[in-house]
């Protein structure tokens, strides 16, 4: 079982190739602007994290995803479950 | 057999004659649905050789998803958000009845991203993936 930095970084790396974020992204910034996602965009990251990492997010657990580390968070606690 | 014909399925949309683009709802599954039009000469789509131009089929496409919305949560305005990986192999052409093929990928509160298959005597027409929104 992976760390969680090591899961972090994996979905990290993924998330900057998939998405073609220039830079790097910050724990505490916000989904939408670590990504430069507008609300199409969000469907599209949904689409892919379920097909990456095998982890369904549904759209109102975007309420509660403000920061990059809630979205950690949640995706490593559903992987672990 | 349809599901819905021409007299039924505008009971599911908002869109009238000369714009109405969607004739027939063939069948309707969980995720997955399909369509039927057939374009008459003198639709405001029609090219040049009687043929339907790219946008009159995927105004086709975004009305026949909208019928099958319609169908199961109510009529709402839509709208096309987005078009992806658009692939158009040839023109479609008037009087022969095109067949969509949809299939939803993702829905997201007010947003559905579908995959669709035009086909027209069983020839691919074009394929895309669509981003609708609904005002439910």
């Amino acid at each position: 079982m992976k760390t969680s930095q090591e899961f972090i970084n994996e979905i990290n790396k993924f998330l900057i190739e998939e998405f073609e974020i220039e830079g790097s992204i910050a724990p505490d910034m916000s989904i939408t602007e670590a990504l430069d996602l507008d609300s199409l965009d969000l469907i599209d990251l949904v689409v892919v994290i379920e097909e990456q990492f095998g982890v369904k997010i549904e759209g109102e657990d975007f309420a509660f995803l403000k920061t990059m580390n809630d979205f950690y968070n949640h995706i490593y606690s559903q992987k672990a479950a | 057999m349809s599901i819905l014909n021409k007299k039924e399925i505008v009971k599911y949309l908002l869109q009238r004659d000369p714009i109405l683009m969607v004739d027939l709802l063939l069948e309707i599954s969980d995720k997955k649905s399909v369509a039927q039009v057939t374009i008459a000469k003198d639709n405001m789509f029609i090219v040049k050789n009687d043929m339907i131009s790219v946008y009159g089929v995927l105004e086709h496409v975004a009305q026949s998803f909208a019928v099958v919305n319609g169908y199961i949560h109510g009529v709402s305005i839509g709208f096309i958000g987005r078009i992806r990986n658009l692939n158009v192999s040839l023109l479609p052409k008037a009087l022969i009845p095109i067949n969509t093929y949809m299939e939803v990928i993702q829905q997201m509160e007010n947003i559905t991203l579908i995959k669709a298959e035009v086909k027209q005597e069983n020839q691919t027409i074009l394929n895309c993936e669509m981003y609708l929104s609904f005002n439910h």
